[in-house]
C-alpha cells in the first residue's frame, strides 16, 4: 500500500536503516512530500549519533592509522591491500614446530630421506612462490575493486546527497482499462543531480523473463530509465537523469519481454505527462 | 560528535584534499568506529577494511557530504556509511557474525583514552547502553538485530517468525523510548 499514513510508520524504521531497499526508495519518495515525517526523521537522527558508542569498545589493530592513511594518499598505485600485506607477512613468517629443537627431529634422518626432504623443500617454496604471486594478484584485484567503488561513490554517493528537493510528483495513470495498476513518479534533486523515483502496485505478474520498463520521452522520442521486476505486483526504480537530458515531457513504463531491450516492444502499463512542478 | 562543527571545518579542509585534516578527523573517530564496526562483523581484519573504505570514501567525496538539518552531523553520517559498509561485507560473505549473548552485546569496557572528547563519548556510550538496557527484552533484540546485525525488518520478521507488524512496533517503542530519554539530556545541552 501506498498510503502516507502508511508510509509514516516507517519512519523509525527507515532511522534504523531497516526498511528494504523497495520500501526505503517509497519512503525517501514520500519523505520528500511530508512535513511531518521530516520532522519525525530531524528528531530522530541524533539517536543515531549515540547508538554507535553503546558498544564495548575496543582497541584498533596495531598500526591500522598508518595503513589506512598510506592506501588513501596513495591509492592512484594499484598497492597490495593492507590486509592483503599483512597476511603476506604472516606466510613468510617461519612456522612453528611446537617449541621442539629441530636437530633432535632430524637426527636419525638418512641422508637419502634429507636429499628427499631438501627436494621437497624446493617443490613447496615454488608452491608458496606461486601462492604468493597469487595472494599478490588477488590483492592488485581487490585494490582495483576498491578504486572503482571509490569511483562509483563519488560519481553516485547513496549516503550524502544532502536535502531532497521535490521537483515533481506525479500519478502514472494505468494505459488500458484491463491494467489496475497504479504508480507514482517523483522527480527530486540533490546536490548530486536529479533523480527520478517509481513506485507502483497491483503490476500484472511477470512471466519468464519479462522486465517492466521506465521511458522518459521527448517529443515521442523514448528513452530507457532503466527495468526493474516486481515482487506481489509492487516494483519500484531509481534512476539519476543526467542534466542534459532533463527535458522530458512524458514518463511511461511498459511491459517488456525482456530486460534487454533499448526501445519499447511492449505495451504501456502507466504513463503520465511530465509537467514543470 | 561533541565537536560538531569542528568536524565540519575538518570536512571542508578535506574536501580541499588537506592532508592533516583527514589524519585529524581520523584520529578523532579512530577507536568509535572501528569499535562499531568490529562490533557487527566480529572480525579484526574485516573491520579494518571497513574502516579504510570509510575512510577512502571521506576523502574522495569530503565536498559532497553535505550535513545539518535531516541529514545529520558528520559523525552521523560517518557512522551511517560504516554501518553500510559493514553490511555489504557481512552480506558478501554470505554470513552474519557469531550473535553474542543479549547481555554481552551491550557490554562496555573502559577505554584509556582521556581526551576531553573521549570522556564525554564514552559517557553517552555509556548512558545510550544504558537506555538499551531498560528497554524490554523484545525491544533490545529487535534493535540488535536490525541495527548492529544489519538485518531488514523482513528478515527479523521470517527469521525469527515475528508479524511484519510487531517487527515495526517494537522498533518504534523502542526508539520512542530513547528519544525520551535523550530529549531530557538535549533540552540539558548534553546531546550536541
Amino acid at each position: 500500500m501506498m498510503a502516507q499514513h502508511n508510509r509514516c510508520e516507517d519512519v523509525e524504521l527507515y532511522v534504523l536503516g531497516g526498511l528494504e531497499q523497495e520500501d526505503r526508495l517509497a519512503f525517501e519518495a514520500h519523505l520528500a512530500s511530508c512535513v511531518h515525517c521530516k520532522k519525525e526523521v530531524d528528531e530522530l537522527m541524533p539517536l543515531l549519533d549515540t547508538l554507535p558508542l553503546a558498544v564495548q569498545q575496543v582497541d584498533p589493530p596495531e598500526g591500522m592509522k598508518d595503513r589506512v592513511m598510506a592506501r588513501v594518499f596513495d591509492n592512484s598505485k594499484p598497492e597490495l591491500g593492507t590486509v592483503a600485506k599483512r597476511r603476506i607477512q604472516e606466510a613468510e613468517e617461519p612456522p612453528s614446530r611446537d617449541g621442539e629443537p629441530a636437530p633432535t627431529r632430524f637426527r636419525w634422518l638418512t641422508g637419502g630421506l634429507v636429499a628427499m626432504i631438501a627436494g621437497l623443500a624446493v617443490f613447496s617454496g615454488a608452491m608458496v612462490s606461486e601462492v604468493r604471486k597469487m595472494d599478490d594478484q588477488n590483492a592488485q584485484l581487490n585494490a582495483q575493486v576498491a578504486d572503482l567503488k571509490q569511483q562509483l561513490a563519488i560519481s553516485a554517493p547513496t549516503d550524502a546527497t544532502g536535502p531532497l528537493q521535490v521537483e515533481n510528483v506525479v500519478s502514472l495513470d494505468a494505459g488500458t482499462a484491463d491494467i489496475v495498476a497504479r504508480g507514482l513518479a517523483t522527480i527530486v534533486i540533490d546536490s548530486a543531480g536529479t533523480h527520478l523515483i517509481i513506485q507502483a502496485e497491483q503490476l500484472p505478474a511477470l512471466q519468464n523473463e519479462e522486465a517492466f520498463q521506465v521511458w522518459l520521452l521527448k517529443d515521442g522520442q523514448p528513452a530507457s530509465a532503466g527495468t526493474f521486476l516486481t515482487h506481489d505486483g509492487t516494483g519500484a526504480l531509481y534512476h539519476t537523469i543526467a542534466a542534459a537530458e532533463s527535458e522530458y515531457d512524458t514518463i511511461a513504463i511498459t511491459l517488456e519481454p525482456d530486460a534487454q531491450g533499448n526501445e519499447p516492444r511492449g505495451p504501456i502499463v502507466l504513463s503520465a505527462p511530465l509537467t514543470s512542478a | 560528535m561533541q565537536d560538531p562543527a569542528g568536524d565540519e571545518r575538518l570536512m571542508r579542509r578535506i574536501a580541499g584534499r588537506d592532508n592533516e585534516a583527514l589524519e585529524a578527523l581520523y584520529d578523532r573517530y579512530e577507536r568509535p568506529v572501528y569499535s562499531f564496526v568490529f562490533r557487527m562483523v566480529k572480525d579484526p581484519m574485516a573491520a579494518e577494511e571497513v574502516v579504510q573504505e570509510l575512510f577512502m570514501r571521506i576523502w574522495h567525496s569530503a565536498e559532497r557530504v553535505h550535513t545539518g538539518g535531516s541529514q545529520g552531523k558528520v559523525s552521523t553520517w560517518m557512522f551511517a556509511v560504516a554501518r553500510n559498509l559493514a553490511i555489504d561485507w557481512l552480506r558478501k560473505k554470505g554470513r552474519r557474525p557469531q550473535e553474542t549473548q543479549e547481555e554481552a552485546a551491550w557490554e562496555r569496557v573502559a577505554d584509556g583514552v582521556s581526551t576531553e572528547q573521549a570522556v564525554e563519548r564514552r559517557m553517552l556510550g555509556e548512558e545510550m547502553q544504558q537506555a538499551i538496557g531498560d528497554l524490554n527484552e523484545d525491544q533490545q533484540q529487535v534493535l540488535n538485530w536490525i541495527y548492529f546485525l544489519g538485518y531488514t525488518q523482513q528478515e527479523v520478521a521470517s527469521r525469527e517468525n515475528i508479524p511484519l507488524g510487531t517487527v515495526k512496533s517494537r522498533v518504534r517503542l523502542a526508539l520512542k523510548q530513547l528519544r525520551k530519554r535523550f530529549d531530557h539530556g538535549r533540552k540539558e545541552g548534553a546531546w550536541q
